[in-house]
């Protein structure tokens, strides 16, 4: 099989992972947070903790499925894209409107520009972000105050998602090095 | 740093999450949980839940409308520079996202769920699925015409 097309698969492939593993552990604690407390205020005690027992039994499966996935697919996205995260020059294809920038031009990154650093914050907020999540589905009872916990995740997760926006727009801007931008079809994926 | 740019891109990705992981975990876990109940609370609980839940996705799709929009707006530049695929891959995104609201609309609309709720469901999590895989291969797509773009603009340059 053609290297380039291998490596474009694994990396899309990844990346669809890494989001649709986002989605469900975001979404579900968003349900369990935000949804269902309010939907099982009327029930008794005992009956409120057979449904968050069962629900809690079957999503602790996915949660740790989900975590699993979003590491290792993380580090197939970051392995890709790891010559963008540790420059700190900019190339730019066109001349900037005001003239600075020419093309072809090396320029020092602003540290707020910098991807590596927006990846860096992602990456450490996301494993924390997991760490509770993960936390909440061990053992066989749930920690004291499990929807404090679930919210702070929330926050959490948000954050990490704006950082990995950040991450993309700053790594898109900052452009590629000449050498590797001449013949996109021998780079890795972008 | 474009922080419109960011904000849109932010809330779009965030609304898509709450949709497609409310959409799993009311069908895959929390029906689980009430198969435990007695059939009386069980539909009792489902309507509350129900009820809940259509005030977040009808929330969740107005912001999915209007950050989509804005998004399209800010790329619909880059989208000319790979018609044929960019635009089918654009278009099949638009169009899974409109029959998965549609499908969520219909279902979560009126007190009494619609007879075949769990199936429509079951197929609304599919749907969710396929359209953020038109929309990853997109943003793969587009990132790529970009770079090949800039490098054949840089080599025009060179000479």
């Amino acid at each position: 099989m053609n290297t380039y097309f291998a490596h474009t698969l694994i990396y899309l492939f990844s990346r669809y992972l890494h989001i649709v593993c986002a989605t469900i552990l975001v979404g579900g604690t968003l349900f369990y947070e935000m949804v269902v407390p309010a939907a099982i205020d009327d029930l008794t005690p005992e009956q409120q903790l057979i449904v968050f027992a069962r629900a809690r039994w079957f999503s602790k499966w996915i949660v740790w499925l989900c975590s699993a996935t979003i590491l290792i697919s993380g580090g197939v996205s970051s392995y890709a894209h790891w010559g963008d995260y540790n420059r700190d020059q900019v190339y730019p294809a066109h001349q900037s409107m005001d003239g600075h920038s020419q093309p072809g031009q090396v320029m020092e990154l602003a540290p707020l520009a910098r991807p590596g650093w927006w990846w860096a914050a992602h990456a450490s907020s996301g494993i924390i972000a997991v760490i509770i999540a993960l936390g909440l589905t061990i053992g066989k009872v749930p920690p004291n105050q499990p929807i404090r916990w679930m919210r702070l995740n929330l926050v959490i997760l948000l954050v990490v998602m704006f950082f990995a926006t950040v991450t993309r727009q700053t790594r898109i801007e900052s452009g590629s090095p000449p050498s590797q931008s001449v013949e996109p079809v021998e780079t890795a994926p972008r | 740093m474009p922080l419109p740019i960011i904000l849109s891109r932010w809330v779009h990705v965030i609304s898509a999450c709450l949709a497609i992981g409310g959409v799993f975990f009311m069908r895959f876990i929390f029906s689980r949980g009430l198969s435990l109940l007695d059939l009386e609370s069980s539909e009792r609980l489902l309507r509350q839940t129900r009820r809940s839940f259509k005030m977040l996705i009808h929330t969740v799709i107005l912001f999915l409308l209007i950050s989509g929009i804005y998004n399209t707006y800010l790329a619909w530049d880059k989208y000319k520079l790979d018609e044929a695929v960019l635009h089918a891959l654009w278009g099949t995104h638009i169009l899974l996202a409109t029959l998965a609201f549609t499908i969520s609309l219909y279902v979560l609309a009126g007190v009494v769920p619609p007879r075949s709720h769990r199936k429509l469901m079951a197929v609304n999590f599919v749907i969710l699925l396929m359209a953020v895989a038109a929309a990853s291969t997109l943003k793969w797509a587009r990132e790529k015409a970009m770079a090949e773009h800039s490098s054949s603009a840089a080599v025009l340059d060179k000479q």
